[in-house]
C-alpha cells in the first residue's frame, strides 16, 4: 500500500493550477491569486501567449460543433479544466439537444465545481481521473452510465497531452482510447508546439514545471506519430486557428502558431 | 412630431434610472426593437445602417475579448443590442433603463471585458446616432443617458458574475477539500482494518465483526443464533518463513491467503488475517460443534501439502482451533482467546491438526496459571513447608530416616502436594529458591532431632531437574550443611533417572561433587523413567528407591511355591503384560510379572553395593514380602503417612 499523502495533491491553492490558469487566461474568473500570478508570469515570458489559449478555446468550440454536424452525440471531454467559457455541453446542445458529456480532470478542484454545475444536468458530469490511466476511465461507472461505447463517441483531448511525457507513453495511451470506442469515433487533439515561439515557449515550460503539471512542446511530426492509426480529417493536423475556420475568421495572432490542433476517426 | 412630443413627455417624467427596481418598472423588451425598426421611412435604412455598425462593434470587441460564441454569432447579438439601443432614444416615452438591460447582455453574450466596454461606449458615442440616421436634437443627450445605464448594467452583472464565479471556485476548494478528507479517512479506515499483505480484514475488523455478531446475531429468532470461530496458523512457519526469506516467505502467506479466501468465497465465512501466519473463518448460523469442525476440515483440505512458492515446493500443514458457541453469550476477545488457546493446545500435540475448544481443560489450565502466578508471594510469606515421612528399615522396623516432602499452605485451597505445585516452580524457574529453602528447612530439622539420640535419623530431600542443572548446587548444598551444622551423611539427595538422562554432563558433575561432600544420592523411581542401566556404574548413587508401581500383582508368598501351569491365562490383564519390541516372547506371561521384576532388581541392587527402598507399601503382606527379599528400607502408608516434624521428633 502507498504511503497515504496528508496534503492531497491538486488542493493547495497556493500552488498554481493549468485549470484555473487556463480558465484566466480566457478572461473568466474561476481562479485564484496564485493562478493570475502565474499568467501574468508566463505572459512576462511570451507576451499574448493568451491568444494562444483562446485560440485554442475557439478550436474546441469548432471542433465540436463539427463533431454535431458529423452525427456525434456523446463527448468525453478528458482534461476539460474549469468548465467555463464556451463549454462542450453547451455548445454541443446548440444543435444537439440530446448530447451527453462526461468531463475528466485530474484536478479536484476543477472536477467539484463540475459536479457543482452539472449537479441538476442528467446527461453531463463530470469526473476526475488521470489521462494516464484511460482504463480508469473508460471503465468509470459513471462514464459508462452516460456514454454507450457501441455508439460513435468523441474524445476530446484539448491542450492536454503536452502534459503528458513520453515515459508515460502518450501514443500508448491515445491508442488504449481508440481501441475502446466504436468504428466512427473521433478523437480530437490540441497540442503545444515549438516550431516558433522557442525561446519564449522554453521559458514558458520552465514555468509549467513549478506546477504539478509540467509540459513539453513536441514537433508537429511528433504530434502526428501520436495519432497513428487514426484517419485525420481534412485539414489534418494544423494550428488550431487555420482549422477550418469560419466564415468570418479571428484576428490570426503570430502566438496561436504555437497550438496545433487535429481531429481524426478511427476505423 | 410624435416622436418629439414623446420625447419631450419622457424629458420632463422624472427618471431614477439604474437601480435594479427601476429596471423591472420600465420592461421595455424587444417589441420596442420591432416598434422603431418598423417606423415608416426610415426602417429599411436603419437596419442596413446598423449592420455596418454592428459590424463595427464586433471588430472592437473581438480585437480585445476572446469571444466564446464565435465572431458570427457575437455580431448577431450586438446587432440586436444596437436595434434596442435605437429603439430607445426614439421611443415614447423615454425609457433610459433599455441601457441597463443592453449592458447586462453584453455580459450574458460573453463580451464582458473591461476594454469591450470602453470601446462599446466610445462607438456608440460617436456612430450610433449617424448609423441609424436619427437626428433629433435631444437624441444625444438621451443616448448619453442610455451609455450610463449601459455601463451601470454591465459592471454590475460583471460584477455578479464575477462573484457568482469567486463563490463557485471557493465552493469547489472546499468540496475538493472534503472529498479529500473523506478518500483518505476511507483509505485510513481500511488500512486500519486490513492487513497490509494480504489486504484481508485485520484482528481490529475481526474483533468489529464478532462484536456486531454478538449484538445483533444473524438467526430468526436471534436467541438461537450460534457461530463458529476457526482459527488457523501453519506448523514450523517461523522457521520456514527463516528459510525463505521475508519476499518469499510473503509469497507464501499469499498463496495461504488466496486459498483461503476461495474456500471463504465459496461457503461464504469471514475470513480475517491476524498477522503473521494467523489467519480466522468465522462461520454465521452454525447449528452446533460439528458445523464448526467442518469448517476446520475444508480448511486443512483447502490448503494442499505443497505450495509452489516462486519455484520451490514448501511444505505447508495448518492447524486449527475451533470454538463454537450460541452467539447471544459470547464475548468477541473471550471467543477468539478461547480459539487461540486451542490452537496452543494442537500446537502441542502432534497426533492432531485441530481441537475443539475444551472449557474444563481451560479451566484447569486457567487454575494452574493462577496458582503459578501466587507462587513467588506464597515463598515470601513462608507458605511452603515440609512433611516428613518415615523410612523404615524392614528387618527391624526402627525409623533409618525420613523423606521430606513439599507441603503448601494456600491461604483459599488449603494444603497443597507437591504434584500440584512443583511441576509449576520448575517452569517458572521458581524452583531453584524454593528447593533450597526447602532443603534448609530439612537440615535445620534434621540437625535437631541429631541431638535427641544416638542414632537419629537421615532426612531425605527430592531435587528437581532444574538445580541439578545448577552448576552452583553442591557449593549450594555445602554451605546449608554448615549453618544447619547437619553431618552430610545424614542427609539423602533424591533424583529421577530422567533428570540425570535430560541434564546431561552438568548433571553427572553436580553429582561427583554432591557426593565428595559426603551426601547421600538416591535413585527415586527406579526403572520407571527411559533411561539406560549404564548410569549405574557411573555416578555415585548410594541407593534406590522402586516406585509403588512395582508393588502391583506382587504375590504375598514367592512363585516358586505355586506351580506355574496353575495361573490362569485369563488373570494376566493384558495391560500388565509389557508391550515394545523388546519383550520376551518366549516368556510365558505369567513370568514377566513383577515377581520376577521385584527380586530381581533388589537383587541388582544389591550386587551393585546400593541400599534398596520400596516405596508405596500399604499392607502388612506387601512389608512381609519385601522383608523376605531382603530390601532395606520400606515407605508407605503402612508404615508410616506423611506427619509434621513433632510427630517424627516423637518417634525419635
Amino acid at each position: 500500500m502507498d504511503v497515504l499523502s496528508w496534503v492531497p495533491d491538486g488542493v493547495d491553492v497556493t500552488v498554481p493550477n493549468v485549470a484555473r490558469a487556463y480558465d484566466y487566461y480566457l478572461g473568466g474568473y474561476h481562479n485564484f491569486a496564485a493562478d493570475r500570478e502565474f499568467v501574468a508570469r508566463v505572459e512576462v515570458a511570451m507576451p499574448g501567449f493568451s491568444y494562444a489559449a483562446q485560440a485554442n478555446r475557439a478550436f474546441l468550440g469548432r471542433a465540436v460543433r463539427w463533431l454535431v454536424d458529423a452525427g456525434v452525440r456523446q463527448f468525453l471531454d478528458i482534461g476539460s479544466g474549469i468548465p467555463t467559457l464556451g463549454n462542450v455541453h453547451e455548445v454541443a446542445r446548440q444543435s444537439a439537444p440530446d448530447a451527453r458529456v462526461v468531463y475528466v480532470d485530474i484536478d479536484p478542484v476543477a472536477v467539484a465545481h463540475g459536479r457543482m454545475i452539472l449537479a441538476d444536468d442528467p446527461y453531463a458530469t463530470s469526473i476526475e481521473a488521470d489521462l494516464r490511466r484511460p482504463a480508469e476511465i473508460l471503465g468509470h461507472p459513471e462514464v459508462l452510465q452516460l456514454l454507450d461505447f457501441s455508439q460513435p463517441t468523441a474524445v476530446l483531448l484539448m491542450a492536454v497531452l503536452h502534459f503528458v511525457p513520453d515515459s508515460d507513453d502518450p501514443a500508448g495511451i491515445i491508442a488504449r482510447l481508440r481501441d475502446g470506442l466504436a468504428p466512427g469515433s473521433y478523437l480530437a487533439i490540441s497540442h503545444v508546439t515549438a516550431s516558433t515561439h522557442r525561446r519564449e515557449i522554453e521559458q514558458v515550460r520552465r514555468l509549467y514545471q513549478h506546477t504539478l503539471t509540467p509540459g513539453l512542446p513536441r514537433a508537429p511530426r511528433q504530434v502526428k506519430k501520436l495519432l497513428a492509426g487514426l484517419d485525420l480529417v481534412k485539414p489534418g493536423l494544423t494550428r488550431v486557428d487555420d482549422w477550418l475556420p469560419d466564415s468570418m475568421r479571428a484576428t490570426r495572432h503570430p502566438q496561436a502558431e504555437v497550438m496545433l490542433g487535429a481531429v481524426g476517426r478511427t476505423r | 412630431m410624435e416622436g418629439a412630443h414623446q420625447m419631450t413627455q419622457s424629458r420632463t417624467g422624472p427618471r431614477s434610472a439604474g437601480t435594479p427596481a427601476s429596471v423591472e418598472d420600465g420592461a421595455v423588451t424587444s417589441g420596442a426593437v420591432e416598434d422603431g425598426a418598423a417606423t415608416p421611412g426610415a426602417a429599411g435604412d436603419c437596419v442596413a445602417d446598423l449592420a455596418s455598425f454592428s459590424a463595427s462593434w464586433e471588430r472592437a470587441v473581438s480585437s480585445t475579448n476572446f469571444l466564446p460564441a464565435g465572431r458570427a454569432r457575437s455580431r448577431a447579438t450586438l446587432q440586436g443590442l444596437a436595434q434596442r439601443l435605437v429603439a430607445a432614444v426614439t421611443a415614447e416615452p423615454f425609457d433610459a433603463s433599455a441601457g441597463y438591460r443592453v449592458g447586462a447582455d453584453l455580459v450574458a453574450a460573453d463580451i464582458s471585458s473591461p476594454r469591450a466596454l470602453g470601446h462599446s461606449l466610445t462607438l456608440l458615442h460617436q456612430r450610433l446616432l449617424a448609423d441609424a440616421g436619427v437626428t433629433d436634437e435631444r437624441t444625444p443627450a438621451r443616448l448619453a443617458d442610455l451609455c450610463g445605464q449601459l455601463a451601470t448594467g454591465f459592471t454590475e452583472a460583471l460584477r455578479d458574475r464575477a462573484l457568482t464565479a469567486a463563490e463557485g471556485i471557493n465552493n469547489a476548494e472546499r468540496a475538493a477539500w472534503r472529498d479529500k478528507q473523506y478518500a483518505l479517512q476511507a483509505r485510513l479506515q481500511h488500512a486500519l482494518l486490513h492487513d497490509q499483505l494480504t489486504g484481508l480484514p485485520n484482528r481490529s475488523a475481526l474483533m468489529r465483526r464478532l462484536a456486531s455478531l454478538v449484538a445483533d446475531p444473524p438467526a430468526d429468532p436471534p436467541s438461537e443464533a450460534r457461530l463458529g470461530i476457526v482459527l488457523l496458523n501453519l506448523n514450523r512457519f517461523k522457521a520456514v518463513y527463516d528459510s525463505l526469506g521475508p519476499t518469499r516467505g510473503d509469497q507464501l502467506l499469499l498463496a495461504v491467503a488466496r486459498r483461503l479466501r476461495a474456500l471463504a468465497a465459496r461457503e461464504g465465512y469471514y475470513l480475517a488475517h491476524l498477522g503473521g501466519d494467523e489467519f480466522a473463518l468465522v462461520a454465521e448460523r452454525t447449528t452446533g460443534t460439528d458445523d464448526a469442525v467442518k469448517v476446520a476440515d475444508q480448511v486443512l483440505r483447502a490448503l494442499p501439502e505443497r505450495m509452489s512458492v516462486d519455484g520451490h515446493q514448501i511444505p505447508v500443514t495448518a492447524r486449527c482451533g475451533v470454538v463454537e458457541r450460541p452467539a447471544g453469550r459470547a464475548d468477541p476477545t473471550e471467543l477468539l482467546r478461547a480459539a487461540h488457546i486451542t490452537l496452543g493446545w494442537v500446537a502441542s500435540d502432534h497426533r492432531t491438526r485441530w481441537m475443539v475448544f475444551d472449557a474444563e481443560r481451560n479451566a484447569a489450565e486457567v487454575a494452574r496459571h493462577e496458582l503459578t502466578a501466587a507462587m513467588p508471594a506464597a515463598l515470601a510469606r513462608g507458605e511452603f513447608t515440609l512433611a516428613y515421612q518415615p523410612l523404615v528399615r524392614l528387618a527391624d522396623r526402627t525409623l533409618a530416616g525420613v523423606e521430606a516432602l513439599a507441603r503448601w499452605h494456600h491461604p483459599e485451597l488449603g494444603v497443597l502436594g507437591p504434584a500440584r505445585f512443583i511441576s509449576l516452580a520448575e517452569s517458572t524457574g521458581l524452583i531453584e529458591p524454593l528447593g533450597l529453602r526447602l532443603l534448609e528447612q530439612a537440615c535445620a530439622q534434621a540437625a535437631g532431632w541429631r541431638r535427641l539420640g544416638p542414632a537419629p535419623p537421615f532426612v531425605s530431600v527430592n531435587l528437581a531437574v532444574a538445580q541439578l542443572r545448577d552448576p552452583g548446587l553442591p557449593a549450594a548444598v555445602a554451605a546449608v550443611l554448615d549453618r544447619t551444622g547437619l553431618p552430610p551423611d545424614l542427609l539423602q539427595l533424591e533424583v529421577t533417572e530422567n533428570a540425570i538422562v535430560d541434564t546431561g554432563d552438568t548433571s553427572l558433575d553436580v553429582l561427583h561433587a554432591l557426593a565428595d561432600l559426603g551426601v547421600r544420592l538416591a535413585i527415586d523411581d527406579f526403572g520407571t523413567g527411559y533411561s539406560s542401566l549404564a548410569y549405574l556404574s557411573e555416578i555415585p548413587i548410594h541407593s534406590i528407591k522402586l516406585a509403588a508401581g512395582f508393588l502391583r500383582g506382587l504375590a504375598a508368598v514367592p512363585p516358586e511355591s505355586v506351580p506355574p501351569e496353575s495361573v490362569p491365562p485369563e488373570s494376566v490383564s493384558p495391560e500388565s503384560v509389557p508391550s515394545g519390541a523388546l519383550a520376551p516372547h518366549t516368556l510365558p506371561p505369567a513370568r514377566r510379572s513383577n515377581d520376577t521384576l521385584v527380586p530381581a532388581l533388589i537383587d541388582l541392587g544389591h550386587d551393585l553395593g546400593l541400599s534398596v527402598t520400596v516405596e508405596g507399601i500399604e499392607t502388612a503382606v506387601q512389608a512381609e514380602r519385601l522383608t523376605g527379599l531382603g530390601c532395606d528400607l520400606g515407605q508407605g502408608f503402612h508404615l508410616g503417612r506423611p506427619t509434621t516434624a513433632d510427630e517424627i521428633t516423637r518417634l525419635v
